[in-house]
C-alpha cells in the first residue's frame, strides 16, 4: 500500500504527532527552567535535578522501585520459562486452562487484581509493603513473560532436544546447553520489558505499598495531587529516562534477533542452492 | 499389553520421551502456585466479601449471602458515577479510533525505511513513564497552561473555567496514554490489505471514498475491534489518569472502587463494586471475541 | 576400532509395538541387524519405519515388545544412555554453537579432555571434507555441508549403531546420489552397522546389504535388495520395490518351497516360482516386470494389444498396451536411435522362468 500520500492525512498524522511530543517535551523544557513558577521560561538551570538527586525520599524510593522491579522480573521469569516448557508437553486442554489464565492476568483491570490482594492481606493482618507488591507484580508480569517466552518456544522444534539427548545429554544438561541458549533472547526481552512494567508501575504499588513502602512513581502521582513543584519535573524526567532506555533496550534486542536470523535446526533453502551451484 | 520391562513412570499413551512425571509437575507448580495464591484465591475472596456486610462501628464482617451490596450500586449517586466512568471510556476509544485510524493509515503506505521510523515515532511515547504521561497534561490544561490559554485566545473557553478536573481533561489524558495501542493494531490490519483488491476496486469504477469504504474499512475491521478492545478494556478500569486530570470532582469506576477499599474501609460494597466491573470486562471481551473471529474470517 | 561384538546382532527388535491413543503406529516388529551391515528399513509414509527408528534410539517408549542393542536390552533406557546415535532429517544442527563445537557436543558431554575433543574432531570434519570450516555457523553451510555435519557429529562418538532418518530428503537429486555414494563408501571403511530409514526404495538398494519393507506398522518382508526384488513375498512389496504387470491366477498344486504349478487363465498351466506362504488351491496373482517384457520375440508366454502409449524415457522406452480383458499392460524395452522407424510391438512376451505369483 505505497503512492503518494494525499495532503491532508500526511499533515493529520504530523499534527498528531505534535499532540504526542508536545506535552512530554514541556515536562522536559520545565525540568531546566528556573523560573519556579513555570509562568514563562526563566533561564536554564540543573537545580531542580540536584535538589531531586538529594532528597533522600527520592533516592529510597528509586531503589525501593529497583528492589521491586528486579525482584518481580527474577520470579516472573522463572514462572515464564518453567511454564512455557510445560505447555509444550501439556495436553490441548490442560493448555488452554494455562492460556486462559494467562489471558485473563492481563485483561482484568490492575485495581480489581490489586485490590484482591489488598483484601486477603488487610484481613489475615498480612503487612503491606515491597514484598506484597512483588506478588502483585508477578501477577501480570509473569503473564506478558509467559506469552514472550511460548512465542520464542513455538517456534523452537522439538528436534533440537531429541538431538541433545541423542547425543549425551541428560534432560537438565540439553536444558542448560541447548534449550537456554536459543531461549535467551526472548528471556532478555521479557526481563526488559517486565522491568519497565515494574518500574513504571502505579496503581498496584499504590495499594499494596502501605505506609512502609514507597516507589517512585507513587512518590510523583503524590507530589502531582498535592501541588506541583517544580522539582516533580525533574523526577519525572528522571523515571521517563528510566523507562525509555529498559523499553528502547527491548525493541533493540527484539530486532537484532530478526536480523541475526536464528535458525532452529531446519535447513536455510536459500544457501542450499548457494553452494550446490557450484 | 505391558511388558514387564516397560517404565511404569512413563505413559505411553503421550508423546513424552524419557521425562518422568515428577519433572512436569515441577515444571507447572511455580506458576500455578502464583497465579492459585495470589490471583485466583483474592479474587474468590473478593467474591465471597461481595455478599457479605459491614458493620460500621466495628467494621467487623459478617459473612451473609446478602444482595445489599450490589442493590447500592444501583443507587444513583453511584449509577451515575460508573455511567460516565463507561461514558469516558467509550468516548476515549472513539477518540482514539478518530485519532489513530489516519495516523495508522498513513504509515501503512509507507514504505521500508520511513515506515520503520514513524511507527517507532508512534511507540516512543509509549515507553515514557505512565505517571508522566498524565503528568504532562496537568501542565497543559491547567489555568496557565498552554492548552487552555490557546483555546481561551480562541475564544473556546471563558476565563473563568477550567479545562483541568473536568471530564474533558480525563478523557484527553486516556486518549493522550492509549493512542500508540489503537494505532499498532490498526497499522497491522491496514498493511495487510493487498494493494491489488484496491487495483481492483478502481478499476471497477470506485473513487478515493467509495475504495475506502467498501474494501479498506471492512478489512480493516480486525484491527479495528482489536484497537478498541485494547483501548476500552483498561480505560475503564482506570485509575491514575482521572486521580491526576480528574482531581476530586471527576472520578472514573477505577477511583470509586479504591476508595471503598482505602478510604472507607467498606470491603463488602468495595468487592462488589469490584466484581461488577471485572464482570463487565469479562462479558464485554466474551461479546467482541466472537465479533473479532467472525471479522478475521472475512479477511 | 574398539570391540566390535563380531557374531552378535547389533539391534534386535522383538514384537515391538508402539501405539499413540487408538492407532498402531507399529504392530508388533521381529528384526535382527548383523553387525556391521547396512540395512535400510523402507516403506511409504506413515507406516511406522520412522518410528521404528525412533524407539531404536530411544526417543520412542515402546508400548510393549523389547529392543536389543548387541544383546543388551535397551527398551527402557533412556536416550542419552544408549550407544547410537541419529543422524536426523532436518540435520538438526544446533543454530547457536559452530561446527566445531556442535560436532564435539557428545564428546563433551563425555567429558572428554580438551586435546582429545580437538583431534577427534578435527580428524572427523576431514573424513567427511569438512576441513576448515570448524568456526562456521550452520546457517551459513549448505544443505550437503550441514549434513556432513550431522554426520560427523554422530559418527565421531563411535556408537555401536548409526541410525538415520531420511537424511537425504531436503536435498536436491543430484547431491542425493553423491551423498548415497559418500554414505555406502563411509559406512564401508568405518564398518559400523548403519540402519537406514528412507521412503525411496532405489535409494536404499544402491546403498544397503539388507532391506526391510514395512506396511501399514508392519514388516513385510526382510533380505538382500535382489531378493526382494525378483521374489517379493506379497504383492504389496512387489509394487514398492517397482512395477509389476499382473495376471489372476490360481495355484494348482505346490511343488517345492517357492515352486508351483500355477493355472494363469488364457495364458496356460506352468510351473512358476512365488511366495513361500502360498498353498495348493490359494487364488494368487502372477506378475512380470516390464523390463523382463520383450517386444514382439517368442518367448514362452505372451500377451497381445492395441498400443495405447509410447513414453521415451531415455534410456529405455515404455510401451503400454491395452490387452483387453487383462487391462493394461506395460513393457520396458532398451532404446535406440534409430530415427523412430522402428513400429511400437503389439504383442510383449515373456519366459515363465520372469513371472512369479504372489498372494493374491
Amino acid at each position: 500500500m505505497s503512492h503518494r500520500l494525499p495532503a491532508p492525512s500526511a499533515v493529520f498524522t504530523a499534527l498528531v504527532f505534535v499532540f504526542l511530543y508536545l506535552p512530554i517535551g514541556i515536562v522536559v523544557l520545565n525540568s531546566f527552567n528556573a523560573d519556579e513558577a513555570l509562568l514563562g521560561w526563566g533561564g536554564f538551570t540543573t537545580q531542580w535535578y540536584s535538589q531531586a538527586f538529594s532528597n533522600s525520599r527520592v533516592r529510597d524510593d528509586f531503589v525501593t522501585s529497583l528492589q521491586v522491579a528486579l525482584a518481580s522480573t527474577a520470579i516472573s521469569l522463572v514462572i515464564a520459562v518453567t511454564a512455557g516448557l510445560w505447555m509444550r508437553r501439556a495436553s490441548t486442554r490442560a493448555r488452554r486452562a494455562l492460556d486462559a489464565t494467562t489471558y485473563m492476568r492481563i485483561v482484568l483491570p490492575e485495581v480489581v487484581v490489586a485490590l484482591a490482594l489488598f483484601l486477603v492481606l488487610r484481613r489475615y493482618e498480612i503487612p503491606l509493603g515491597v514484598p506484597a507488591i512483588v506478588a502483585g507484580h508477578v501477577i501480570f508480569n509473569s503473564a506478558y513473560a509467559t506469552l514472550i517466552i511460548q512465542a520464542r518456544l513455538a517456534t523452537m522444534t522439538d528436534v533440537l532436544e531429541e538431538a541433545a539427548a541423542d547425543l549425551g545429554a541428560s534432560p537438565v544438561r540439553t536444558f542448560r546447553r541447548v534449550t537456554l541458549p536459543l531461549l535467551m533472547p526472548a528471556v532478555i526481552v521479557a526481563a526488559l520489558l517486565t522491568l519497565s512494567f515494574s518500574f513504571d508501575d502505579v496503581v498496584t504499588s499504590l495499594f499494596l505499598g502501605g505506609p512502609n513502602a514507597e516507589t517512585l512513581p507513587v512518590l510523583l502521582l503524590g507530589l502531582i495531587r498535592l501541588h506541583v513543584t517544580p522539582e516533580v519535573n525533574a523526577i519525572a524526567v528522571g523515571v521517563t529516562a528510566i523507562t525509555m532506555v529498559t523499553f528502547g533496550l527491548a525493541a533493540a534486542v527484539m530486532s537484532i534477533r530478526d536480523a541475526a536470523g536464528v535458525r532452529t535446526g531446519q535447513v536455510d533453502p536459500a544457501t542450499l542452492e548457494a553452494e550446490e551451484a557450484k | 499389553m505391558v511388558s514387564a520391562s516397560r517404565s511404569p513412570a512413563v505413559d505411553p499413551a503421550t508423546d513424552a520421551p524419557g521425562r518422568r512425571r515428577s519433572w512436569r509437575v515441577a515444571l507447572l507448580a511455580p506458576g500455578l502456585l502464583w497465579t492459585l495464591i495470589f490471583f485466583v484465591v483474592p479474587l474468590v475472596v473478593m467474591v465471597v466479601y461481595s455478599f457479605g456486610q459491614i458493620d460500621i462501628i466495628t467494621f467487623q464482617t459478617t459473612f451473609g449471602w446478602t444482595l445489599d451490596n450490589y442493590r447500592r450500586l444501583a443507587n444513583d449517586i453511584y449509577l451515575h458515577t460508573i455511567l460516565r466512568s463507561l461514558e469516558m471510556s467509550i468516548g476515549a476509544t472513539i477518540g482514539c479510533l478518530l485519532v489513530g485510524y489516519p495516523v495508522a493509515y498513513t504509515i501503512a503506505r509507507q514504505k521500508g525505511r520511513t515506515q520503520t521510523l514513524l511507527l517507532l515515532g508512534v511507540m516512543v511515547p509509549f515507553w515514557t513513564s505512565f505517571v508522566v504521561r498524565t503528568y504532562a497534561w496537568v501542565n497543559l490544561l491547567s489555568n496557565d497552561g498552554l492548552v487552555t490559554r490557546a483555546l481561551r485566545g480562541l475564544g473556546l473557553e471563558s476565563d473563568s473555567s477550567q479545562l483541568i478536573y473536568t471530564p474533558t481533561a480525563v478523557t484527553i489524558g486516556i486518549v493522550y496514554t492509549y493512542l500508540p495501542l489503537m494505532v499498532l493494531p490498526l497499522y497491522v490490519a491496514l498493511e495487510r490489505i493487498d494493494p491489488q483488491l484496491l487495483q481492483a476496486a478502481s478499476d471497477l469504477g470506485a473513487g478515493w471514498f467509495g475504495r475506502f469504504r467498501r474494501v479498506v474499512l471492512p478489512l480493516s475491521m480486525p484491527g479495528v475491534i482489536a484497537g478498541c478492545i485494547l483501548v476500552g478494556v483498561p480505560a475503564t478500569g482506570e485509575y491514575v489518569i482521572p486521580a491526576i486530570l480528574g482531581g476530586d470532582k471527576t472520578l472514573m469506576y477505577g477511583n470509586v472502587v479504591a476508595n471503598q477499599f482505602l478510604k472507607v474501609g467498606d470491603y463488602p460494597f468495595g468487592s462488589a463494586l469490584a466484581v461488577s466491573l471485572m464482570l463487565l470486562v469479562t462479558g464485554f471481551l466474551l461479546i467482541t471475541r466472537g465479533r473479532l473471529a467472525r471479522a478475521e474470517e472475512i479477511t | 576400532m574398539s570391540d566390535r561384538r563380531n557374531g552378535r546382532q547389533a539391534v534386535t527388535l522383538r514384537a515391538l509395538s508402539r501405539r499413540f491413543g487408538e492407532f498402531e503406529a507399529v504392530k508388533g516388529i521381529d528384526l535382527d541387524i548383523r553387525d556391521g551391515e547396512f540395512f535400510s528399513l523402507i516403506g511409504p509414509s506413515g507406516c511406522g519405519k520412522t518410528t521404528t527408528l525412533r524407539m531404536i534410539a530411544g526417543l520412542e517408549i515402546p508400548t510393549s515388545g523389547r529392543v536389543l542393542v548387541h544383546d543388551r536390552d535397551m527398551t527402557t533406557v533412556p536416550a542419552h544412555r544408549r550407544p547410537v546415535n541419529t543422524v536426523f532429517q532436518q540435520f538438526a544442527l544446533f543454530p547457536h554453537l559452530n561446527v566445531f563445537e556442535n560436532v564435539a557436543f557428545g564428546l563433551r558431554e563425555r567429558r572428554v579432555g580438551k586435546h582429545e575433543v580437538r583431534t577427534r574432531v578435527g580428524q572427523m570434519l576431514e573424513q567427511v571434507g569438512l576441513a576448515g570450516r570448524e568456526r562456521a555457523r550452520p546457517r551459513e553451510l549448505s544443505g550437503g555441508q550441514q549434513q556432513r555435519v550431522a554426520l560427523a557429529r554422530s559418527l565421531v562418538l563411535e556408537p555401536e549403531v548409526l541410525l538415520l532418518d531420511e537424511p537425504l530428503g531436503a536435498l536436491d537429486l543430484k547431491l542425493r546420489r553423491q551423498m548415497q555414494a559418500v554414505l555406502k563408501t563411509l559406512q564401508r571403511d568405518i564398518g559400523i552397522t548403519f540402519v537406514y530409514v528412507t521412503h525411496d526404495q532405489e535409494e536404499a538398494f544402491s546403498m544397503s546389504d539388507r532391506v526391510g519393507i514395512m506396511n501399514a506398522g508392519r514388516l513385510e518382508q526382510l533380505g538382500l535388495p535382489r531378493e526382494v526384488y525378483h521374489r517379493p513375498q506379497t504383492l504389496f512389496v512387489a509394487d514398492f520395490v517397482g512395477a509389476s504387470n499382473r495376471f489372476a491366477a490360481t495355484v494348482m498344486e505346490r511343488l517345492g518351497e517357492g515352486r508351483f504349478r500355477a493355472d494363469l487363465g488364457p495364458l496356460g498351466i506352468t510351473e512358476i516360482g512365488g511366495a513361500d506362504t502360498l498353498e495348493t488351491g490359494a487364488a494368487a496373482i502372477a506378475i512380470v516386470r516390464p523390463e523382463a517384457m520383450e517386444a514382439d520375440g517368442d518367448q514362452q508366454l505372451g500377451i497381445s494389444g492395441e498400443v495405447v502409449d509410447v513414453a521415451y524415457l531415455g534410456a529405455q522406452v515404455q510401451y503400454t498396451l491395452d490387452a483387453g480383458e487383462h487391462g493394461r499392460v506395460i513393457g520396458l524395452a532398451p532404446s535406440e536411435d534409430d530415427g523412430g522407424a522402428s513400429e511400437a510391438p503389439r504383442r510383449l512376451t515373456w519366459p515363465a522362468s520372469r513371472m512369479w505369483l504372489v498372494p493374491g
